[in-house]
Parts: C-alpha cells; structure tokens; sequence
C-alpha cells in the first residue's frame, strides 16, 4: 500500500483570524499556559490585528501556523537521538517525548520560528483537571512538543481539531498523495502557497490564496 | 628579557586561589540545581532564542580544546624546540577544555539524565552526533598524547605518530562549526565559512590560553621560561585573529551585497551592537600588543593581548549564537510566546554556571599542573 503524506489546505481568503483553531489545538492537545502548537498571525500592521497601509488603502490577512509537517523536515535531519521522526506511513512529523534530550537542536534548525514549542518548566494549566483527548501523551519538563496533526484522532478516523472547529471552514485536511482527496482537488483547482518554500523543505501545509 | 624568578612568597597565593575557583564552581553547581528544579525557564531563553550563552561557551570550549591539541602537536611535529616543553601543558589544557566544554552541553540540555540516549538511540546523520563523536575523540588523542609526553621528552616515532592524530583531532573543530553552517534556516550561520572561522578562532583561543597559563606558571615560579621563547605562540595567535578578523570583513560585505532585507537586517544589527564594536577592536589590540617589537616580548603586554584576545572570542561566540535568531522567518505578529518579545540578555543562573565552568577550568587546570608536575621543565 502506498504512504500516505497527509497534509492540510488553509484557505486564507476564508480565514477571518478567529484564533479558533488556535484554541481547539489547546484544548484538544490539553496544552500547558504559554504554549501554543497553532497560532494566528496577522499579515499586515506591525501589531496582531492591524492592517498594512494607510486608510482607505488598507490590507489585512491572516495565516495560522504550526508545524507544517515538511516533507523534507529540517528537524528530524537534526535529532541527535531519534526523538523527532517523520511516521513513513502518514508523512506526519512526530516528537516522541520519552526520547527527547530537551537539547533544542530541531527549534533550531526549523525555518518556522515559534511552531515547536519547549516546556520551559513543569508543566502549569489554568484549570485543575485535563481537557481534550484522553489520548494524547502527557507533556513532559524540558523536552520539545508540536503539532502532531491529531495524530491520535486520525487513528480513530476524526479529523484534527483545528480543521473540525474552523468556523470559516477555511482548514482542509488529507492525503496529498491521493489525486482524488479534497486537498489534492483544492490544490488543482485554486493558486496557493507554502511558507518559506525556497528553505527547501516542502511543507504539507499549503495556504490557498 | 628573562624574568624567571621563582616567587617563594607566592606561599598563600596557592590556597586562596583554589579557594576562590572552588567558591566559584560551587557557584555553578548552585545554578546548576536551581536550574534543574525550576526547568530550563531560569534561563532567558525562548521558543524564538533557544540557544544563548551556554552554547557559546560550548563552542568556545571545544575551541580551546582543538586549538591546544594542534599547539600541543606543533612543537613535535615541527622545529620548534623553544615551546616544545609546553606541549604537555598545552594538551592537558585540551582536555581539561573538553570536558568544560561537556559540562556546557549538559548544562544547556533539558534532560540531562537521559544523555545515554545519544549512544543507544545515536542518529549518525545529525551533526550534533558528529560532535559527539568529535569530542570522544578529542578526549581519547589528547588524554593518549599527554600520557606519551609525560612518560619521556623523547621525540620519537609513536610520539610523531600521535601528534599528527593531535592535529587532526585539533583541525576536526571545523565539524563544530557544521552544527551552525549546516542550518538553512539562519542566515547568518548558513555559510561556508563558519567552519573556517570556528578553527581559526579555535587557534586563536588556545593560543591565548596558553599565553596566559605560561605567565602564570612562571609568575608562580613553576616553570622557567624567556618570553622572547613563546613568540611562536604570540603569532600563532595573532594570526588566528587577523584571519578571524578578515573573515569577519568578509562576511558583513558579502551579506550587504546580498541585499535581501533579513541580510540587511544582519548588518543592521552587527553594525548597532556595541559588543561586536568591543569585539572588533579587542583583536585589533590583542594582534597590535602581540606582534609589536616593543610589547611582544614583555609578560604583562602579553598578558593583556591574552585577555583582549579571549574576551574577544568570547564575545564573539555570544555574537554569533544571538545572530541566528535576530532575523526571524515567520516575523507576522501573533499572540506572543512566552517570554519571545524581549531581547536575550542572559539571567543570573545562567551567568552562574557560565562562572562556575570557568572557575572549574581554572581549578582543574591549577590542580592538573600540580599533581602532575606539568609545570617542571628541565629546559632550566
């Protein structure tokens, strides 16, 4: 059977910079306070939520980013010890927690600044109990975490849960190696883009403009 | 020239001096802990700098480890019978650097105790793990050549044969210099003559190391040496820094040619920093004390251009770790990370251990030459 290289289309002309996503992520993932694995980021202004220009001739848009599970991951070149991998049958980039020397070498080494996140100390949460998903694994001191595209829900057939809350419908998800997916059809169809595509690292995360 | 007196009211100054390192390595094992307990957050890096000042000091101590190895095989290798009782001393100072520059690696690491990972879980193809591999064989050459000199002053094949392993082991810095050059996403470093720059700064570093700990030697009157006999050093090292200097040149002319904004943004930042101001200058007066008739030869000039010089390198290697992460990629506003707004400018724990390794150093170095007599030559 062929590998699958799951991957997701962001369709920026949708995307109305709700910050859903972002906190869909962080409750899924059950994420520790300052850390976030999916961020929106405005392009314009200099400050979130401002545009570029001066009024009347004002431009605003948005991009959300997280690990954009490259097929040729900086990261896991890097890994000293294995603790970044790519799973060869979904294309996913993955971190394996237990592994992880806290060394920082893939933060390093990844072009997208900010989308793997450190857990600078024990982990601290605004609430007193977990939330999200049961399966996800917990989160460790000092070692790296990211996005995992919902692995976990993948494996029970669910969508990630960014894609699932995107009130804008503006987040697509699937096999890029399948010519018939949706993301495959969206791709063909619309002009689109991926971050940083001259570092060489062939995203799976493309953003249709 | 000759300034060797042996200083017998130098009688307290031994004590006090090992107090005063050990007071400082305690220091270091202090934020050690507290670094430990509280996580790697006690430091002032962050998800956009996750690399500071212990990384520097890592590079400048693997520096000083090569740069010694090839100080140590030069005089065997080579004619240069008047520093070649230092060889022993300058391979000592390798491998007391190298596990200096170790601890500086476990002091960076989140999870310290799961360092065997990096041998039962090794991936050959990062370049970290070639430094690893670097270092075991840094530690093995330098611990093998210094025994071999210690056993006898004998210049003979084995010898011959283990300063050129020395050599190589000392121009293999290079590859530490790979774990930077290697990284697309940094502009700064993504260049190919980081590797280059690495040794000669290397050379550099151990040259002025070994300038310092002779006069020091001899001003605690363990050694009996002619300044005038350690110019081999003092332009050892001052060449190390003019081609340091030079490939400093190079690199901001080659990046403003470039004219994309993230390379302007580099000189940018280069040209407003004062520390890279101080760092440029600091050579410039190290090369112009070490190479000058009138200060080449006397102790306390040289001993100035020594410390220029390793502030120098020092600042320099903190440069140049901060320089990968001030021209962000992603650079849209978000919501912020945690503690990514501020400029780095290490905390307290951190400068804690970065004096604790460097009062270790000094410790193990003043110890290492007393109970292995390295210091006595019989040149006298």
């Amino acid at each position: 059977m062929a590998n699958k290289r799951f991957g997701m289309v962001i369709d920026t002309r949708r995307c109305i910079g709700c910050h859903t996503c972002a906190v869909a992520c962080k409750v899924e993932n059950n994420l520790p306070d300052n850390n976030w694995w999916n961020r929106t980021l405005t392009v314009g202004g200099k400050d979130m939520d401002t545009p570029a220009g001066q009024f009347p001739e004002v431009k605003m848009e948005f991009i959300t980013l997280a690990c954009q599970h490259c097929e040729n991951p900086a990261c896991v070149k890097v890994c000293p010890v294995g603790a970044t991998y790519k799973d060869e049958a979904t294309g996913i980039v993955m971190q394996d927690y237990d592994k992880c020397l806290g060394c920082r070498y893939c933060m390093v080494a990844c072009p997208y600044n900010g989308v793997r996140v450190f857990n600078w100390e024990e982990p601290k949460y605004t609430v007193g109990f977990a939330v999200g998903s049961a399966d996800v694994a917990p989160h460790q001191k000092n070692v790296v975490e990211k996005c995992t595209f919902c692995a976990h829900r993948l494996a029970k057939g669910q969508l990630p849960a960014c894609v699932e809350a995107c009130p804008a419908r503006a987040r697509h998800f699937g096999d890029l190696n399948d010519p018939e997916s949706e993301v495959s059809q969206l791709l063909r169809r619309r002009s689109d883009f991926q971050l940083l595509a001259e570092k060489g690292t062939n995203p799976s995360v493309y953003f249709l403009t | 020239m000759i300034t060797a007196q042996s200083q017998p009211r130098k009688n307290f100054g031994l004590p006090i001096w090992l107090v005063i390192t050990g007071l400082l390595t305690a220091l270091g094992i202090a934020a050690w802990i507290i670094q430990l307990i509280q996580g790697v957050g006690a430091t002032q890096l962050s998800n956009l700098q996750p690399w500071g000042i212990y990384i520097a000091g890592f590079i400048f101590f693997m520096g000083v480890s090569a740069g010694s190895l090839v100080l140590a095989a030069l005089p065997v290798l080579f004619d240069l019978p008047k520093i070649r009782p230092y060889a022993k001393i300058a391979a000592f100072t390798a491998l007391v650097a190298l596990i200096i520059g170790g601890l500086f690696i476990m002091a960076d690491i989140g999870r310290p105790e799961r360092l065997w990972r990096l041998i039962a879980n090794a991936r050959p193809g990062s370049p970290m793990l070639w430094d690893v591999a670097l270092t075991v064989v840094y530690f093995i050459v330098s611990a093998l050549y210094l025994r071999r000199l210690m056993i006898s002053d004998k210049t003979d094949k084995t010898l011959k044969a283990l300063a050129w392993l020395a050599l190589l082991a000392g121009l293999a810095d290079l590859v530490t210099g790979f774990v930077f050059a290697t990284q697309v996403s940094h502009e700064f470093w993504f260049s190919a003559v980081q590797p280059i720059a690495f040794f000669v700064a290397a050379l550099a570093s151990a040259g002025a190391v070994m300038l310092l700990l002779l006069i020091v030697l001899r001003a605690t009157g363990q050694i009996i040496v002619d300044q005038g006999d350690l110019l081999p050093i003092n332009q050892i090292t001052a060449i190390a820094l003019a081609i340091d200097v030079l490939l400093i040149a190079i690199e901001i002319i080659t990046l403003a040619f470039s004219q994309s904004a993230s390379a302007l943004e580099l000189v940018q930042v280069l040209a407003t920093s004062p520390l890279f101001w101080i760092e440029l200058v600091t050579a410039i007066g190290s090369i112009v004390l070490l190479v000058l008739p009138a200060t080449r030869a006397v102790a306390s000039w040289v001993a100035v251009a020594a410390i220029l010089a390793l502030l120098n390198l020092g600042l320099k290697r903190f440069l140049f770790v901060q320089m990968g992460f001030v021209a962000l990629n992603v650079k849209y506003p978000g919501a912020t990370l945690f503690s990514a707004a501020e400029a780095y400018r290490p905390s307290l724990v951190e400068w804690g251990l970065v004096v604790g390794l460097i009062g270790l150093f000094a410790l193990l170095l003043t110890i290492g030459f007393r109970v292995l007599r390295l210091g006595i030559n019989d040149k006298a």
